[in-house]
């Protein structure tokens, strides 16, 4: 019997993050992600909801006063829509700053 | 009997029996203080959701309230003093299971996160501790 030897590769979730089959997976579950996120967000004006956006495997608001809507301040509560939408759809949120 | 509970109220009741806490300050509540008392530091809780976690909808009965609780410094802007009542918060809430409460049981308290992102509203932008938590709870007394 051959001896086999585990070698544990630390870049293995980059790698498969890198593959066509692993993005093409994921691009369905960033738009149901992007959809669940904008059903949570505060529709006063709308500038928010319109500006979440799937992107590729990522979900990403491109509004620069995201975290006072999400997080709230002294003078605003706190919506959440990342939070909530996200968690309604099952995921959690991992705030990347990229 | 209303069996959904109001765990912003039962939060900051439970709050204010904690010595560490009390300590600290004993500005708790659902909004922020008025600017005449920021002086002191104060904590903000806020229901995010509250979630059945019954498997039949029809019953309410067991539920995950997500909740954000933000301790904030008080008017010397000291980090030190937002971290220190953070802590103390934190460990009341993780404690919430073994205490007795009136009316209700509370299964399990999760901290899902606790960043510390200033408050940018305030000039200078003020210390302060976001607490995510979520808390499984139910009336108590009930089959």
């Amino acid at each position: 019997m051959a001896k086999v030897k585990y070698v544990p590769n630390p870049l293995f979730e980059e790698e498969v993050e890198t593959t066509p089959q692993f993005k093409r997976g994921m691009w369905d579950i960033t738009d149901d992600g992007a959809a669940a996120v904008r059903r949570a967000a505060p529709v006063k004006t709308g500038y928010y909801r319109h500006h979440v956006k799937a992107i590729g495997t990522r979900i990403r608001t491109l509004d620069v006063f995201w975290h006072l809507v999400e997080f709230g301040s002294v003078n605003n509560p706190p919506f959440a829509p990342l939070r909530r939408g996200l968690r309604a759809a099952g995921f959690r949120l991992v705030v990347d700053p990229r | 009997m209303n069996e959904i509970l109001s765990m912003t109220g039962l939060l900051r009741s439970y709050l204010l029996e904690d010595e560490a806490v009390t300590a600290i300050t004993t500005q708790i509540a659902h909004s922020s203080p008025a600017e005449s008392d920021r002086v002191r530091p104060w904590v903000r809780i806020t229901q995010l959701d509250a979630r059945n976690e019954t498997r039949d909808e029809r019953i309410e009965h067991l539920v995950n309230y997500y909740m954000q609780l933000d301790c904030y410094a008080g008017a010397n802007n000291r980090f030190t003093e937002a971290e220190d009542l953070n802590r103390a918060v934190r460990a009341a809430l993780v404690r919430m299971p073994e205490h007795t409460l009136e009316g209700v049981v509370v299964s399990s308290v999760v901290v899902a996160s606790n960043p510390a992102p200033a408050d940018t509203d305030l000039t200078p932008a003020r210390q302060r501790f976001i607490l995510e938590v979520e808390i499984l709870a139910h009336p108590d007394g009930e089959s």
